[in-house]
C-alpha cells in the first residue's frame, strides 16, 4: 500500500485503472457494501413508512434551505446568547486560520479530533502540523488512517479499505506495547489506551457537526465510539467545524432526520450517542469552558443560487448513495480523488473545487438510479449528474450568471462538431436514409480497433440491414400475407 | 476578516434565494412513525432495543436495586464506583459500606485524574428513556457531570419504568425542550462500540464497554 504513487499525481483515468486492477480492494469493497446495504434493508422493512419518512426528511431539509440566510442568523444569535462563539469562513484557508488562531490564543500544542469530514475538506491536519500544532485523530477509522498516512475512502467508515492484517501491522509498528495480533478487540483496546492518554492531555477538542438547530442554538453530534463526546467534554476548548448548509429550523425537525441518518448509514435505529451541545460549561459543570463554531462556505453558496443544484445541499451525509452505487463498489473511494467520493461526491465536489478539476466525476456514473432511490432526503442525484454533465460541455451565454465554477470545462470543438452533425443527420429523413444505406453497404470497412471501445468489447459493425428496412420488409410481408388470406377466403 | 466573510456569505445566500419563496411547516409532507404503546409495551420495546445492542437490562424495585447493584459489582469484579451524593442513587447507597464509593466532588473537574485512571464504574440517574430506539436520556449537570457516563469502563444507570416515553419527539414535546436546552443533552443507546476494523464489532471504543440499566418497575 505505502509504495503507491500519491493520488494527486495520477489522473482520474489512471486512478480508476489502478484501483480496478486491485482484486483485493475490489473484494473488500464488494463485501463491505453488501454488508451495509443489508443492514439498511433490515431496518426499513415497511416501504410505505419509509417513503413517508423520506418525504418528511426531504421537506425538512428543503424548508431549512429555503430560508438558509435567516436561519444562519438566528442560529448565530442563539448560539451567542448561549455563550458559543461563531466564526465564518469563505475558504478552507480562512477556516484553518481561524482554528489556528484559537489554538495560539490558548497556547495549545495538541488538538484531539472527533470525526469531521469538513476538516478533511480543508486539510486542517496538514495545516496545523505545519504550524506547530499536533492534530490527533481519535475516531478509530481516522486514527488508523493517520498512522498509515492515508485518506478516508468512505465518509461513514473511513478506513473500510484497510484489512485486519493491514491494521495489525500498523499498530505493531506504531503503538507502544502492541504486539502483532488480528484480534480486533485487542487492537481496539490498544488504540483506546493510546487515545485515552491523548484525550487526557489535549488542550483542544475539534469535531464536526451533524445538525445545527437554529431554534435552540444546539450542535448535534451523532456517533458510536464516544470520541466525539470525549473531544467535547474533556479538553478546555471545543471547536466545532461544519458547512453552512447543516442548519435545521426547529428542534422537532431533528428526530426524523436522526432516524433517516442512522438507519440509512449503518442500519441502526439510533447511534450509541446522540450528543446535543447548547453552551459551554456553566458554573461547576464539567465540559469545555469555551465552545467555538466555524461555519464554512467553500463554494456552497454557488449551487445555492440555482434551485435545482441547491438540492445538493440537502445532504445529511449518510453515505447510502455510495453503499448502493455499482461504480463506487467497484472503484472504492480513492479513485474519485476528492474528499467526498461516490454519488454525493460527484454532485458536490464540482461545486467545492470547480468543474475544471472535477470534470470527469459527473460522468463516473452509469445513471442506474440506485443513489436517488435510497437517498433519505430525496436528492435527485441522477438528475443532478446529468445537469452537471450538461454544464460541463456548455459555454455560458453572454451576460449569463455562472451556476458553477468551470462551465464548459469538458467542452471540445470536436465533440461539439460531432453532436452538431449528429443532430443534423437525425433531423433530416433524407440524409438519415442515405447515411443508413451507406453504413450498411460499407459495413465491411468498419475498423476492427477503436480506441477505448475495443479494449473490452468487439467492434460495433453495422448490421446488414438497418432496422428501418427490416421493419419495412416485415410490414410488406404482413400485407402480402393478409392479402393472400383475403384472397383465399374470397 | 470574519465579519466581512460573514456578510459576504449571507449576502450571496440572499441574492441566491432569487424568487423562491420561504417554505413553512405547512408545506411539509410525509410523516413519522407514531406509537400508542401501553406502559407494559414501552418497557418491552425499550428492553428489546437495548438488549439488541448488548445492554443489560435488569428489572428491579425501588427497595431492592442496591442489593442487585452490589451483586452485579461483585460478579463483574468492579471495585470503585462513582456516585453522586446529591442524587437518590448516592443517598440510597449512603450506608451501604460493602460498596467502595467515590463521590462527585464539589467541583467535578477536580476528579479528572482519578476518573481517567482509577474508577471502575459509575452509577447515574436518568432523566428518562425512549422505547422506540432503546435510549437513555441524560441531562448531565454539576451533580452528575458529563464525564461520569463516559469515562469509566462500566456505566450503571438507574431508570424508572414510568419515565420511558415512546419516541424522542414525545420526550421533547412532553418536557418542552425547545423552550430551553441544557448545556448538554444526551441519548445513550448501548455501550460504546466501533466497527472500524474490518466491520467487526468491538465494544468499549472510547466510552464504557458495558452499559447496565437497573429498571425500577412501578
Ligand atoms: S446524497 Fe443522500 S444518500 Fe448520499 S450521503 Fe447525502 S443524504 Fe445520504
Amino acid at each position: 500500500m505505502s509504495e503507491r504513487i500519491p493520488l494527486h499525481n495520477l489522473s482520474f483515468k489512471e486512478r480508476v485503472d489502478r484501483d480496478l486492477n486491485d482484486p483485493a480492494l475490489r473484494h473488500n469493497f464488494r463485501e463491505a457494501m453488501d454488508f451495509l446495504m443489508d443492514k439498511r434493508k433490515g431496518r426499513f422493512t415497511d416501504d410505505h413508512q419509509l417513503q413517508l419518512l423520506r418525504d418528511r426528511g426531504s421537506s425538512i431539509r428543503k424548508r431549512a434551505l429555503s430560508k438558509l440566510p435567516d436561519l444562519l442568523e438566528q442560529l448565530e444569535s442563539k448560539l451567542r446568547e448561549n455563550g458559543i462563539r461563531v466564526h465564518w469562513a469563505e475558504t478552507p484557508e480562512e477556516a484553518n486560520s481561524i482554528v489556528l488562531d484559537i489554538a495560539r490564543h490558548h497556547g495549545a500544542k495538541t488538538m484531539i479530533k472527533g470525526k469531521s469530514m469538513v476538516s478533511e475538506e480543508t486539510e486542517l491536519n496538514e495545516f496545523l502540523e505545519h504550524n506547530g500544532v499536533e492534530a490527533i485523530e481519535a475516531d478509530m477509522g481516522e486514527f488508523i488512517l493517520q498512522l498509515a498516512e492515508d485518506k478516508p475512502s468512505h465518509i461513514v467508515m473511513p478506513a473500510i479499505h484497510k484489512t485486519k492484517e493491514d491494521i495489525a501491522r500498523l499498530f505493531e509498528q506504531n503503538l507502544d506495547d502492541c504486539e502483532y495480533t488480528e484480534d480486533v478487540d485487542t487492537l481496539i483496546q490498544s488504540a483506546r489506551k493510546e487515545l485515552r492518554r491523548r484525550f487526557h492531555a489535549a488542550d483542544i477538542g475539534l469535531t464536526g457537526v451533524n445538525f445545527m438547530v437554529a431554534e435552540t442554538g444546539s450542535l448535534v453530534l451523532v456517533e458510536n465510539e464516544g470520541n466525539g463526546r470525549m473531544a467535547t467534554t474533556v479538553p478546555k476548548v471545543h471547536i466545532a467545524m461544519t458547512g453552512i448548509e447543516k442548519v435545521i429550523e426547529r428542534l422537532d425537525d431533528l428526530p426524523p432526520l436522526l432516524t433517516l441518518l442512522t438507519n440509512s448509514a449503518t442500519g441502526q435505529p439510533v447511534t450509541t450517542y446522540v450528543n446535543m451541545i447548547s453552551s459551554p460549561r456553566k458554573q461547576d459543570e464539567d465540559g469545555p469552558e469555551e465552545v467555538h463554531l466555524v461555519l464554512l462556505d467553500n463554494g456552497r453558496t454557488i449551487p445555492y443560487a440555482d434551485e435545482e443544484m441547491r438540492q445538493t445541499l440537502q445532504c445529511i451525509r449518510c453515505a447510502a448513495c455510495m453503499n448502493h452505487c455499482p461504480v463506487y463498489t467497484r472503484l472504492g473511494g480513492h479513485a474519485y480523488g476528492t474528499t467526498y467520493p461516490g454519488p454525493i461526491g460527484s454532485i458536490l465536489s464540482p461545486h467545492l473545487l470547480g468543474l475544471e478539476e472535477t470534470k470527469d466525476l459527473p460522468s463516473a456514473s452509469s445513471l442506474c438510479g440506485a443513489c436517488g432511490e435510497v437517498c433519505p432526503v430525496r436528492i435527485p442525484i441522477p438528475d443532478l449528474l446529468r445537469r452537471l454533465r450538461h454544464e460541463g460541455v456548455r459555454k455560458l451565454k453572454k451576460d449569463e450568471a455562472p451556476v458553477i465554477r468551470g462551465h464548459g470545462a469538458k467542452y471540445t470543438h470536436t465533440e461539439k462538431a460531432a453532436w452538431l452533425s449528429w443532430s443534423k443527420l437525425y433531423s433530416s429523413p433524407a440524409m438519415y436514409r442515405t447515411f443508413a444505406l451507406s453504413a450498411t453497404l460499407l459495413r465491411g470497412l468498419t475498423p476492427s480497433k477503436m480506441k477505448g471501445w475495443t479494449d473490452y468489447r468487439t467492434s460495433p459493425k453495422p448490421a446488414k440491414k438497418s432496422l428501418h428496412s427490416l421493419v419495412k420488409q416485415y410490414r410488406k410481408q404482413q400485407d402480402q400475407y393478409s392479402e393472400k388470406q383475403a384472397g383465399d377466403k374470397g | 476578516m470574519s465579519i466581512d466573510a460573514r456578510n459576504r456569505i449571507l449576502s450571496r445566500l440572499r441574492a441566491g434565494i432569487g424568487d423562491s419563496k420561504p417554505r413553512t411547516t405547512a408545506d411539509d409532507c410525509g410523516d413519522v412513525a407514531h406509537y400508542d404503546w401501553s406502559q407494559e409495551e414501552k418497557v418491552r420495546h425499550f428492553t428489546d432495543a437495548m438488549t439488541a445492542v448488548k445492554t443489560e437490562v435488569h428489572q428491579t424495585t425501588a427497595s431492592h436495586w442496591p442489593v442487585l447493584l452490589q451483586l452485579l459489582l461483585r460478579e463483574k469484579q468492579l471495585k470503585k464506583l462513582l456516585v453522586s451524593p446529591a442524587r437518590e442513587t448516592g443517598q440510597a447507597l449512603q450506608h451501604v459500606d460493602e460498596i467502595d464509593q467515590v463521590s462527585i466532588p464539589e467541583n467535578p473537574r477536580d476528579l479528572k485524574d482519578e476518573l481517567f485512571f482509577d474508577i471502575d464504574a459509575s452509577l447515574t440517574t436518568c432523566r428518562g428513556a425512549i422505547a422506540e430506539t432503546g435510549s437513555l436520556v441524560l441531562w448531565p449537570d454539576h451533580e452528575e457531570p458529563r464525564a461520569m457516563s463516559l469515562v469509566p469502563p462500566v456505566h450503571f444507570a438507574l431508570l424508572r419504568a414510568s419515565d420511558i416515553h415512546n419516541t424522542l419527539t414525545d420526550v421533547m414535546k412532553a418536557e418542552g425542550w425547545a423552550d430551553g436546552m441544557p448545556t448538554n443533552a444526551l441519548l445513550i443507546s448501548g455501550p460504546s462500540k466501533t466497527a472500524d476494523i474490518a466491520r467487526i464489532l468491538a465494544y468499549g471504543a472510547h466510552g464504557p464497554r458495558e452499559l447496565i440499566v437497573l429498571l425500577i418497575a412501578n
